[in-house]
């Protein structure tokens, strides 16, 4: 059975498949879940190859605890995204506390628009901004930048943070307000938010 | 609401989690402080470019990651023995499932150690199966488990002695023993000589004794020959001066007297 046959399959059944033992569901669920894994793993690391090992970190822990997952208490993507977020915080907590390479690889970077239906240089226009922002992104206190990322980007709800980060709502809501006001000031210094 | 209250309620006026009274006076502070309408107004600009950054994919490699991810999932490359070690129970009872039992399996071809550890037991339990005779239990293994378990395997008198006294006493015993050890030494030169010597002082005791007591014999002999003698003086004094008696009437002591006589 080939990847194309089990598109239209809900998750439920494709992790009963992969359950049995089906390689071509797991498959899926890696084809369906990495692009999100992977943002979010970049987000957090600034690094293309941090990021791919991270995403490949979350999904050998998914197949893992693929056993564990009850479609009953909720979707295949919240489970899986929840055990994502929880292994990239975990990871770039250890990273700020013991920083080996803080350089990031804007050199690298390559962002690619969802949908294209954008004149071509209000595209360009998009993706320069968007490489300011993450590099405006970077430059935040390690607290305030997980905080922003998991509310304004991830669109977390202020109590979903509380579960992940394990700090209180107020911490969470004060952290979240000084991380935009940070962000905003550093984009004001590289004239950003001055052309939206 | 002031410049400082104002900067602080920013997001949660952005993110709708302001009540309306409050929501009218973060709006009349805006319309009256420019540097707080200027700064709301980046920070709100900042969310459109988060929002927007948020769209972007940074997925540059994905068909090789996915790859990638396969590969490390289905080959069995990222079980550890330590975790094939822990599923080796649960293969036993056989309530591995699917994907995990590929992973255990794909372990099981690619490591010999492994390899060599499953048939090991799984040799270990046939043979277990075999073999039906009881075995002797150990004897100290009841006293080893009561000292695991309550940590006190035995109540003899010298087991007690020694929880009841503590460090301190147990140095103060020792240091009277030495003490009375040295003395003997010094005084006696050895323990032999020292038994020796209050044997010998015990038999010149007894001696003494025995004398004292063979004295004591004489002397109230002497004694009682001498009362004896005052008796005897006293009684013949007494018929002195009394004179020659009367005949008295028979008596029947006198009476009787022939017939003891006759006997």
């Amino acid at each position: 059975m080939g990847a194309t046959q089990v598109l239209m399959i809900s998750d439920g059944e494709l992790v009963r498949r992969c359950r049995a033992g089906d390689s071509v569901a797991w498959e899926q669920i890696v084809h369906n879940y990495s692009r999100r894994v992977y943002n979010l793993a970049y987000r957090f690391t600034n690094r293309h190859e941090a990021a791919e090992d991270l995403t490949q970190e979350v999904f050998v822990r998914v197949y893992r605890s693929l056993e564990q997952y009850d479609p009953q208490a909720g979707d295949l993507a919240n489970w899986l995204m929840r055990l994502a977020r929880n292994l990239v915080i975990d990871d770039y907590r250890k990273r700020v506390r013991t920083p080996t390479d803080v350089g990031e690889d804007l050199t690298d970077h390559e962002f690619h628009l969802r949908s294209s239906t954008d004149a071509p240089d209000r595209r360009v226009e998009r993706q320069e901004r968007s490489l300011q922002v993450h590099s405006a992104i970077a430059k935040l206190p390690a607290d305030l930048r997980e905080c922003v990322i998991l509310r304004d980007i991830e669109e977390l709800s202020y109590q979903e943070i509380v579960d992940i980060l394990n700090i209180p709502l107020g911490t969470v809501k004060s952290r979240i307000n000084r991380g935009r006001i940070e962000l905003a000031k550093t984009l004001r210094r590289m004239k950003v938010v001055e052309f939206i | 609401m002031n410049c400082t209250i104002f900067t602080d309620k920013i997001s949660a006026y952005l993110d709708s989690e302001m009540q309306t009274r409050e929501k009218a006076e973060f709006a009349a502070h805006r319309l009256s402080c420019r540097d707080c309408r200027d700064l709301f107004n980046e920070v709100r600009d900042t969310l459109t470019a988060l929002g927007e950054y948020a769209q972007l994919d940074v997925t540059a490699r994905l068909e090789t990651l996915e790859a990638r991810i396969v590969d490390a999932t289905s080959a069995g490359e990222m079980l550890s023995c330590t975790e094939f070690d822990k599923m080796i129970e649960r293969y036993f009872d056989g309530v591995i499932l699917g994907p995990t039992f590929q992973t255990f399996q794909s372990h099981f071809e690619d490591c010999w150690k492994c390899r060599r550890l499953l048939r090991g037991i799984e040799e270990a339990k046939e043979m277990l199966r075999e073999v039906k005779e009881e075995v002797e239990v150990p004897r100290h293994l009841s006293r080893r488990i009561m000292a695991a378990t309550v940590g006190n395997d035995s109540n003899t008198f010298f087991d007690q002695l020694a929880r009841s006294l503590k460090a301190g006493q147990w140095v103060a015993a020792f240091l009277i023993f030495a003490a009375t050890g040295m003395l003997i030494n010094y005084r006696y030169g050895s323990v032999e000589n020292m038994a020796a010597q209050a044997s010998e002082r015990a038999l010149e005791r007894q001696e003494q004794i025995n004398q004292a007591v063979t004295n004591t014999g004489t002397m109230a002999i002497a004694g009682m020959e001498f009362i004896s003698v005052k008796l005897q003086n006293r009684e013949q004094r007494k018929k002195n001066e009394s004179g020659p008696q009367p005949s008295p009437a028979p008596s029947a002591t006198e009476h009787r007297a022939p017939t003891t006589d006759h006997r």
